[in-house]
C-alpha cells in the first residue's frame, strides 16, 4: 500500500469533486430560484425594473405614493406597535417560566405533566396566524364566548387590544423557545453559588441570571418582533379591525394586481423586518460587551 | 465519634445528625451524622454517585433534608434558606461569575451582604494577597488558569467569612501534573482559614492530604468516620481498606502462636504481625503491598502460601505484583530487580502488617 | 409566583382551543356554550368537504419533508463539514426566507414566476425554501460535532467502507436530529398561509385556505368545527417534536 495515501490528507481529485460539486449546485438551485432571486426582482419590481407588470422603467413613484399614503404609515404604524408590544408583554409571560425551570430538581420531579405543558406551550407555534385571529373571534368576536360573561368583551378582536392580545399569542411561543435554551445553557451552579453567597432570589437574578441572558434576551425579541411584523395571518382573520401594513400589502395585489405597488410595500415591510434583526443582532452584540465591562 | 444529641446547641463548627436526602423514592443519602470543629477539615470520600456531593449540598441548602438536622454554630439551620446559613461554597468547576472581574467575584458575597464599601476593599485586597492573585483584580474569569480560578472561587467563599466552608472536588478540574503542587497551596490556605471546612473528593491521596478526619461513604451512607490515621490502621472494613490504603482485610483467628486465614491454609507466626485493638468486631489482618514478600526457599509448611502471579507492574522504584492466592486477590510490591515466576510462595514481611484483635461482643 | 405565572400561560394557551371546541359542539354557539344542546353535527359536515384537503395537505407536507432531508441533507453535510466562505454566504441565503415577511416572499414568488403556480409547483417550492433554515439548525450542528467526526475516523481506520460509515455512524447520530427537521418541517408545511396567500393554486386549495374561506364566509361552529379537524392533526406532530427535544436535550447532557 502506497504510505501517502494513508495520512496525507485526500487531494481535490477532478472526479472527485464534480459530481459531489454536481449533487451540491442541485440542491442549493431552490434556494437560489425560489428565495434569493425572487427577493431581488421584488426589489426590482418596486422601482419598476422587473417582470410585467412592473417593468415600466425605472421610478421612484411607488415609493413617493407610499410614503405620502395615510393608509400606509397608519398601518405602519399599528404593525411597530404591535410587533413590539406583542413581544415585550410576551417576555414578561415568559421570563418566569424560563426561570423556573432552570431549577434543576423541577424538572426532575414533574417529567410526565412537564412533557405535556411544554406541548402545549409550543402549540401556538405551530397554529397558522388566521387560527390566533379566529380563537379571537371565538372568545372576543361579536357572539364571543367572553362576551357573555361581560358585555365589554363583546367585538374586543377588532380593537388595539384585542389584536394586541392575538399577536401576544402568536409571538411568546417564539420568545418562550430560544430563552428556554439560553436558559438551560446557563450552569445552575452560577445562581447556586451567589445563593449561598447571601444573595436574595432577586439579587440573584438582577445579578447573575439576567446580565448572563441580556444578549439572548435582546435578540431574542428582536427577532420575534420581526417575525410579528411581517405575521400576515392573525390580521387577515381579523382584517376588519385594525389595520396593519401586511393587509394594504395584500390589498395592492388583489384589488387589481398592482404588482409594482405592492412590491414595494412588501420591501418596506421585509426592510422592517431584517432592521429589526440586525439591531437586535448588534444591540445583543453590545449587551454582552457591555456586560463584560460591568 | 458519636454524636450526643445535647451537643447540637453546644457545637461550633458544623453538626450534621441522621440527615437523609431523597430524590424521588432512592436515598441519595442516608442518616448522615457527621461533625466538623472549627478550624478543622473533614474529608468525605467515596465512589461516585456515594451521596458525598448531596450531603454537601444539603448543608449549603441547595437540596432539602427529608429527614435529620443540620446546624451550624449551634443554630439549626436545617429549614434554612441558603443566603442565610452562613456557608462558603466551592463548587465542582468553580463556577466563577464570567461576567465579572476577579475582584468583583471576591466581593460578590459582601455586596450581597451590604458591607460598607471600605471593609469591603479591605477584605478582597487582603484576599487578593493572601492568594497570590493581586496582579490578576482586574481579569475576566476566561483569563485564568484551573489553579487560579480554585484560589479565586475559595477567596470568593471565604470573603464572607463563611462558618463552614464546602468544597466540592476542588482539584478535579486541573490538570493532573498539577494538582500535587496545588494541594499543597490548598492545604495552607485552609490552614489560614478559621472555618469548619467540609471537602469532598473521590481521590484517597487528597482525602488523607487534606482531611484531619475523613468519612468514608458507600452507597449513601457513612462506613466510617474518623481521623486520617484510626482509617489507615484499623479500617472498618474492606472498602475503606482497600479505598484508602490499597490494601486487603483477611479475616482471622487466633490458634496458638499463630494467626489463621484462608480457613487453615495459611498460618503466620503472631511474633511477626504488628499488634492492634480493632473497634470493628472480629479479628483481622490487615495486608498492605509492603506486608508480604516472595520466599523461594521457604520451607514446605503453612507459614508461607501458594500463590499466581497475574500480573506484574513495573512501577519505577518497584515492581507492583498481582497474585491469586486461595481465591483472593493480593498485591505485593517488591523490589524491581527481582524475577518473577509464575507461582511464587508468600509469606508475610515480618514487622509489617498488621493483626487487629476483635473485641468480643 | 413563577408556577402561577405558567398557570396563567397555560390557560391562556388552552382558553381558546377549549372555546372553539365548545363552539365546534354547539348547535347554535350565539346562544352561549352548547347553546341549542351539544351535538357532533358540525364535525361530521366539516369533515366531509375538508377531507380531501387534509389528504392534499398531507401529500404536500410529506414531499416538503422528503426534499428538505435530501436537500437539507446534502446542504447541512457541506456546510458542516467544508466551512468556507462560500459555505458561510450559503448559511444567509438559506435564512433569507426567515428574515423577510411571508406575505413579502409570496409577492415576490407570484411577481416572479406566476406561471408555475397553478400546477401547485411554486407552492411545494414556496415552503421548501421556508422549512429548509429548520432542516439546516437541526442538522448542521449534529454533523459538525468533532465527536462524531472522531467516531467516523475510527470506523474507517477500522476498515468500513464510506458508505456502511454514512449507514452506521453518520445517520444513526443524526437520527434524533433528522426526525425533530422532520416532523417541525411537517408542522410548518402543513399550517403554511403568510407565503402560500399568493402562490397557491386557487383551484386546489390547501386545509390553512379551506380554513380562511371557512372563517370569511362560513358559520362559527363550521369554522370552528374544520379548526378543531386542524388542531386535531398538529398535535400530534408537536407531541412527536417536543418529545424528540427532551430526548436530544437528555442525550446531550
Amino acid at each position: 500500500m502506497p504510505t501517502g495515501s494513508l495520512s496525507a490528507p485526500r487531494g481535490l481529485r477532478f472526479g472527485d469533486v464534480l459530481p459531489g460539486a454536481f449533487v451540491l449546485v442541485l440542491a442549493l438551485a431552490p434556494v437560489l430560484l425560489f428565495s434569493v432571486y425572487p427577493v431581488a426582482v421584488l426589489v426590482a419590481n418596486s422601482f419598476g425594473v422587473g417582470i410585467a407588470p412592473a417593468s415600466g422603467g425605472f421610478t421612484l413613484e411607488h415609493y413617493d405614493r407610499a410614503f405620502a399614503s395615510k393608509s400606509v404609515s397608519s398601518a405602519l404604524g399599528n404593525s411597530v406597535l404591535v410587533a413590539i408590544g406583542s413581544v415585550c408583554i410576551s417576555l414578561g409571560l415568559v421570563l418566569p417560566i424560563v426561570l423556573r425551570q432552570g431549577k434543576r430538581s423541577a424538572a426532575r420531579r414533574e417529567r410526565a405533566s412537564a412533557s405535556a405543558a411544554d406541548t402545549l406551550l409550543a402549540l401556538p407555534m405551530a397554529l397558522p396566524g388566521i387560527i390566533i385571529g379566529f380563537f379571537a373571534i371565538v372568545l372576543v368576536g361579536r357572539t364571543g364566548l367572553l362576551g357573555l360573561i361581560w358585555e365589554g368583551f363583546s367585538g374586543f378582536a377588532y380593537v388595539f387590544g384585542g389584536m394586541l392580545v392575538a399577536y401576544v399569542y402568536f409571538s411568546f411561543p417564539r420568545v418562550l423557545g430560544p430563552l428556554r435554551g439560553a436558559a438551560a445553557a446557563l450552569d445552575p451552579a452560577l445562581a447556586e453559588c451567589a445563593r449561598t453567597l447571601g444573595a436574595s432570589r432577586v439579587r440573584v437574578f438582577a445579578t447573575v441570571t439576567l446580565p448572563m441572558l441580556l444578549p439572548a434576551v435582546i435578540e431574542t425579541c428582536a427577532t420575534a418582533s420581526a417575525v410579528a411584523l411581517g405575521g400576515y395571518g392573525t390580521v387577515a382573520t381579523l382584517s376588519e379591525g385594525v389595520r396593519l401594513l401586511p393587509l394594504n400589502v395584500v390589498n395592492e395585489l388583489t384589488t387589481g394586481y398592482r404588482l409594482a405597488d405592492s412590491s414595494t410595500l412588501a420591501v418596506l415591510l421585509a426592510l422592517g423586518a431584517v432592521a429589526a434583526i440586525a439591531v437586535g443582532r448588534l444591540l445583543s452584540r453590545g449587551a454582552k460587551w457591555a456586560v463584560s465591562r460591568a | 465519634m458519636t454524636i450526643v444529641p445535647e451537643s447540637l446547641a453546644a457545637h461550633a463548627g458544623l453538626l450534621i445528625e441522621r440527615a437523609t436526602v431523597r430524590y424521588g423514592g432512592t436515598v441519595a443519602a442516608g442518616e448522615i451524622t457527621l461533625d466538623v470543629a472549627p478550624g478543622e477539615t473533614v474529608a468525605l470520600v467515596g465512589p461516585s454517585g456515594c451521596g458525598k456531593s448531596t450531603t454537601l449540598r444539603a448543608v449549603a441548602g441547595l437540596v432539602p433534608l427529608s429527614e435529620g438536622r443540620i446546624a451550624i454554630r449551634g443554630l439549626d439551620v436545617t429549614r434554612a434558606a441558603p443566603p442565610s446559613r452562613g456557608v462558603g461554597l466551592v463548587p465542582q468547576n468553580y463556577a466563577l461569575f464570567p461576567h465579572m472581574s476577579v475582584a468583583a467575584n471576591i466581593a460578590y458575597g459582601m455586596r450581597a451582604r451590604r458591607v460598607p464599601a471600605t471593609k469591603r476593599q479591605r477584605t478582597v485586597d487582603g484576599l487578593l494577597e493572601l492568594t497570590s492573585l493581586g496582579h490578576l483584580a482586574d481579569r475576566r474569569p476566561d483569563q485564568l488558569s484551573g489553579g487560579q480560578r480554585q484560589r479565586v472561587a475559595l477567596a470568593r467563599a471565604l470573603a464572607v467569612e463563611p462558618s463552614v466552608l464546602l468544597l466540592d472536588e476542588p482539584m478535579a478540574a486541573l490538570d493532573p501534573q498539577l494538582r500535587g503542587g496545588l494541594r499543597r497551596e490548598l492545604a495552607e490556605l485552609l490552614r489560614a482559614a478559621d472555618s469548619a471546612t467540609l471537602l469532598v473528593t473521590h481521590d484517597q491521596r487528597e482525602a488523607l492530604a487534606l482531611g484531619q478526619r475523613i468519612a468514608v461513604l458507600r452507597e449513601g451512607r457513612i462506613v466510617q468516620f474518623g481521623t486520617a490515621r484510626e482509617l489507615w490502621n484499623d479500617p472498618a472494613d474492606a472498602l475503606v481498606a482497600d479505598f484508602l490504603a490499597g490494601s486487603r482485610l483477611l479475616d482471622a483467628h487466633l490458634d496458638g502462636e499463630h494467626a489463621v486465614l484462608f480457613d487453615g491454609r495459611w498460618r503466620v507466626p503472631l511474633d511477626g504481625l504488628v499488634k492492634r485493638t480493632s473497634a470493628h468486631g472480629r479479628t483481622r489482618v490487615l495486608m498492605r503491598p509492603e506486608s508480604l514478600m516472595i520466599v523461594g526457599d521457604a520451607p514446605r509448611d503453612q507459614t508461607a502460601l501458594d500463590a499466581e502471579v497475574t500480573h506484574t507492574e513495573f512501577v519505577g522504584e518497584a515492581l507492583h505484583i498481582t497474585l491469586e492466592a486461595a481465591g483472593t486477590v493480593l498485591t505485593i510490591r517488591t523490589p524491581a530487580d527481582v524475577g518473577v515466576p509464575r507461582h511464587v510462595r508468600v509469606a508475610v514481611r515480618p514487622g509489617h502488617a498488621s493483626l487487629l484483635i476483635g473485641s468480643p461482643n | 409566583m413563577n408556577r402561577a405565572v405558567l398557570a396563567v400561560v397555560l390557560s391562556f394557551v388552552l382558553l381558546p382551543i377549549l372555546a372553539t371546541a365548545i363552539a365546534a359542539t354547539s348547535v347554535d354557539f350565539s346562544h352561549g356554550p352548547w347553546g341549542g344542546g351539544p351535538t357532533l353535527d358540525w364535525l361530521g359536515y366539516a369533515w366531509v368537504p375538508l377531507a380531501p384537503v387534509v389528504a392534499r395537505s398531507l401529500a404536500i407536507a410529506l414531499g416538503v419533508v422528503l426534499l428538505n432531508l435530501l436537500l437539507g441533507g446534502v446542504i447541512s453535510w457541506w456546510v458542516a463539514r467544508r466551512p468556507s466562505w462560500a459555505t458561510f454566504l450559503v448559511g444567509y441565503l438559506v435564512n433569507v426566507p426567515l428574515a423577510i415577511p411571508g406575505i413579502a416572499l409570496s409577492v415576490a414568488l407570484v411577481g416572479t414566476f406566476p406561471p408555475l403556480r397553478p400546477s401547485g409547483f411554486l407552492l411545494v417550492m414556496a415552503h421548501l425554501v421556508f422549512t429548509l433554515p429548520f432542516t439546516l439548525a437541526a442538522l448542521v450542528p449534529v454533523l459538525a460535532d468533532p465527536s462524531l467526526r472522531a467516531a467516523e475516523d475510527v470506523a474507517r481506520s477500522l476498515g468500513a467502507s464510506h458508505v456502511r460509515v454514512a449507514r452506521t455512524i453518520t445517520i444513526p447520530a443524526c437520527a434524533v436530529g433528522l426526525a425533530q427537521a422532520a416532523a417541525m418541517v411537517f408542522a410548518l408545511s402543513f399550517g403554511e398561509f403568510n407565503i402560500s396567500f399568493f402562490v397557491n393554486p386557487p383551484a386546489a386549495p390547501t386545509i390553512p385556505f379551506a380554513l380562511f374561506d371557512a372563517y370569511s364566509t362560513g358559520r362559527l361552529e363550521l369554522a370552528s368545527a374544520q379548526t378543531i379537524i386542524f388542531i386535531a392533526f398538529i398535535v400530534p406532530v408537536l407531541g412527536a417534536i417536543v418529545a424528540l427535544q427532551r430526548r436530544a436535550g437528555r442525550s446531550k447532557t
